[in-house]
């Protein structure tokens, strides 16, 4: 009978186009504002590694002078930590697979005459961070734990650098030139862009990847003079930049984001560890606060780190709210045209069909309404989410981070199939209740 | 065929209550054609709405088909309806939405009837009401005529043991309404019982039976003898069903 109603659902839509095009008109509308914020939300507040978010930690020491303010969520520590506390944290026995995190740039030089030379993203990090965060190869591979330490001049390309270097394809064993110093590309991968960009949250969670990865080190080599970018706090005094070793062993600034990889149930131990390590920094004479130090796993970091704003919730809510006046609107709609074709549905009684059978006819007429009304929406959502990518700063929000995808999708044709039962729920219950008898009379 | 046994059906306003059926005894026979008369408020539709099992009664009992139907829910009544009633009206009462063979369907569909069935019944019909060629027309590109025997061919479609016809010939021209009543009669020859509400003396006069109602009570019932009438091609046909 489902075939036989949606039929007759089609050929009463028909009969009145201009009712039914208000109908779709409101649901369209009434789909599309949430849709699209939901969207973003997704975007925001969406795990970015399901499959390993629960261990992967983001790892905090409470490094920051007694006697000033941090300027931070309230009885958190910095959200960075020191070059030399990442040495130290590194340096912890038992050795877990560990990275830091910080962004730098540098000319590089394309190959061939013709090109220019650009200043490349530069992230540097680990030899663990590929394996870590699961970054895929298209070719080669990562450098080895010894390189962390030997400084050997190996480079991995992002997708997008290696298209910007070498305009793409196998470039394994070539050389990129970084400044005045000529590196081998061990490894190029393959499109990669987590949503949000988890690993640096701080300086980059929604914009694009950078073009090179560099062992952590290099940021000391004076010859290569990479330009640190990115956010960093500093309480301590001023230390000379002369020599890098110095400099960065002896500088309170902290600025990079350190990541370890654990089995979850290890969690407590390592941040016992983490603990005896502050311990001993603070014989030491460093870390003058109590100890409150946090090893983070991936969505509690963003919590932390607000990644999906309070506005959008906010926003969602009211999107919501939007949708419920459609909603009501279209219950009115509903109702009236239901009762106005009160004469049919006594036909459809007197002929045999049941209150039940006459509801559920009503239910799958909404229901096609409103799916028909959902993939609008679906579509004003895109130009919506469009209009949001195209009016974002590039430099914060990579271009084509909101667009109609399945997910949108899926969740347009949810929220229209809920919206039409809602909606139809009460006009479907009053056709249904109308005495056959009186129903034929008005017809 | 029906077995009305002081039947009692009240109106009720918070101002008003108005008795529409008061202890209504009626017997119909199975094959009978009873007409129903009497003036207007007497309760004839009233009547012909809780023979129909369309709405319900206060007290008294309803044998139909041998079944006492009186106190049945929702899902009972509608298969009832649906099995046993054919219902012919006064305004056709046609779905304008759905053109000749999708109208005539709709009692099918909701007997559930495989699709192969439901087109042979619905050919059927439409030939025994001359309309065989017209199944694609829509109900607004036929006469008042023409749609009355696609609402005849619709009740008929069910093969029903009781048809209730209101007024079915009230919105038509005389020489329509003869061939109506010559179709409903040729119905009546092949064995179905039909139960109709008219104003018409003329049409009132053709039935076996003529029952006048007065303020929802049953005042006269007189025998007539069957006129006769140009029914062969249509009873033949009937009765093949």
């Amino acid at each position: 009978m489902f075939l036989y109603y949606l039929r007759l659902a089609v050929k009463s839509l028909r009969a009145t186009p201009g009712l039914t095009a208000v109908t779709l008109l409101a649901i369209a509308l009434g789909i599309a504002v949430p849709t699209a914020s939901l969207s973003i939300r997704h975007v925001f507040a969406q795990d970015p590694v399901p499959e390993k978010s629960d261990r992967l930690f983001n790892v905090r020491v409470e490094s920051w002078d007694a006697n000033s303010d941090f300027f931070g969520p309230a009885g958190e520590p910095p959200k960075h930590i020191a070059y030399r506390d990442m040495i130290g944290l590194r340096g912890m026995d038992p050795e877990v697979p560990s990275t830091g995190v910080a962004s730098a740039t540098i000319f590089a030089f394309p190959e061939g005459r013709e090109a220019q030379p650009f200043q490349a993203g530069v992230r540097l990090c680990h030899a663990d961070f590929f394996s870590m965060f699961q970054a895929p190869f298209a070719h080669g591979g990562g450098w080895s734990r010894d390189v962390d330490l030997s400084l050997e001049q190996v480079a991995v390309l992002s997708y997008e650098g290696n298209q910007r270097l070498f305009g793409g394809g196998d470039s394994v064993g070539r050389k990129v030139r970084l400044g005045e110093q000529s590196f081998t590309v061990l490894g190029v991968l393959a499109p990669w862009q987590p949503t949000p960009q988890y690993y640096d949250i701080i300086n980059n969670a929604f914009g694009r990847p950078r073009d090179v990865f560099l062992p952590f080190d290099f940021i000391k080599d004076q010859a290569l003079a990479l330009s640190r970018v990115g956010d960093n706090d500093n309480w301590g005094p001023n230390v000379p930049r002369d020599d890098p070793e110095v400099f960065f062993m002896g500088t309170e600034m902290t600025w990079i984001q350190f990541w370890v990889e654990l089995d979850p149930a290890d969690r407590g131990q390592y941040h016992q560890a983490v603990d005896r390590y502050a311990l001993t920094q603070k014989e030491l004479g460093r870390f003058p606060r109590d100890l409150n130090n946090r090893v983070s796993p991936v969505m509690e970091w963003l919590a932390i780190r607000q990644v999906n704003p309070p506005g959008v919730d906010a926003l969602v809510l009211v999107s919501m709210l939007f949708l419920l006046v459609c909603c009501l609107n279209l219950t009115g709609l509903l109702l009236a045209k239901f009762l106005a074709q009160s004469g049919v549905l006594g036909v459809h009684r007197a002929v045999g069909a049941s209150k039940r059978s006459i509801f559920v006819q009503r239910l799958v007429e909404c229901q096609l309404v409103a799916s028909v009304g959902g993939l609008l929406g679906a579509l004003l959502a895109g130009v919506i989410l469009r209009v949001v990518d195209w009016g974002a700063p590039d430099f914060i929000i990579r271009p084509e981070l909101f667009r109609l995808d399945l997910f949108t999708l899926a969740m347009a044709v949810g929220l229209a199939l809920l919206a039409g039962l809602v909606s139809g729920l009460y006009p479907a219950w009053r056709a249904c209740r109308i005495a056959p008898a009186l129903q034929l009379k008005l017809q | 065929m029906l077995e009305m046994i002081d039947v009692v059906k009240t109106y009720r306003t918070d101002m008003v209550q108005t008795r529409a059926l008061d202890h209504l005894s009626l017997t119909v026979e199975a094959g009978e054609f009873v007409a129903v008369s009497g003036p207007s408020g007497s309760g004839k539709t009233t009547f012909l709405n809780v023979t129909g099992l369309l709405d319900s009664f206060d007290d008294g009992r309803y044998l139909l088909d041998g079944h006492d139907v009186s106190r049945l829910g929702d899902v009972e009544q509608s298969a009832i309806r649906n099995a046993k009633i054919g219902f012919v009206f006064q305004g056709f009462n046609l779905i304008p939405d759905l053109d000749v063979f999708d109208n005539v369907d709709v009692p099918l569909r909701y007997r559930g009837l495989p699709a192969k069935e439901r087109r042979r019944r619905i050919e059927k019909g439409l030939e025994e009401v001359g309309l065989a060629g017209r199944a694609r027309h829509l109900p607004s590109q036929l006469s008042g005529g023409q749609q009355q025997r696609v609402a005849i061919a619709r009740a008929l479609a069910g093969d029903p043991k009781l048809i209730l016809a209101d007024e079915p010939t009230g919105n038509l021209d005389s020489a329509t309404a003869h061939e109506i009543m010559e179709l409903l009669q040729g119905v009546n020859s092949a064995g179905t019982t039909i139960l109709m509400v008219t104003h018409d003396p003329g049409c009132a006069a053709q039935a076996h039976r003529q029952v006048h109602l007065m303020d929802g009570r049953l005042i006269d019932i007189r025998e007539e003898s069957l006129p006769t009438l140009n029914v062969t091609q249509l009873s033949s046909a009937a009765a093949a069903r």
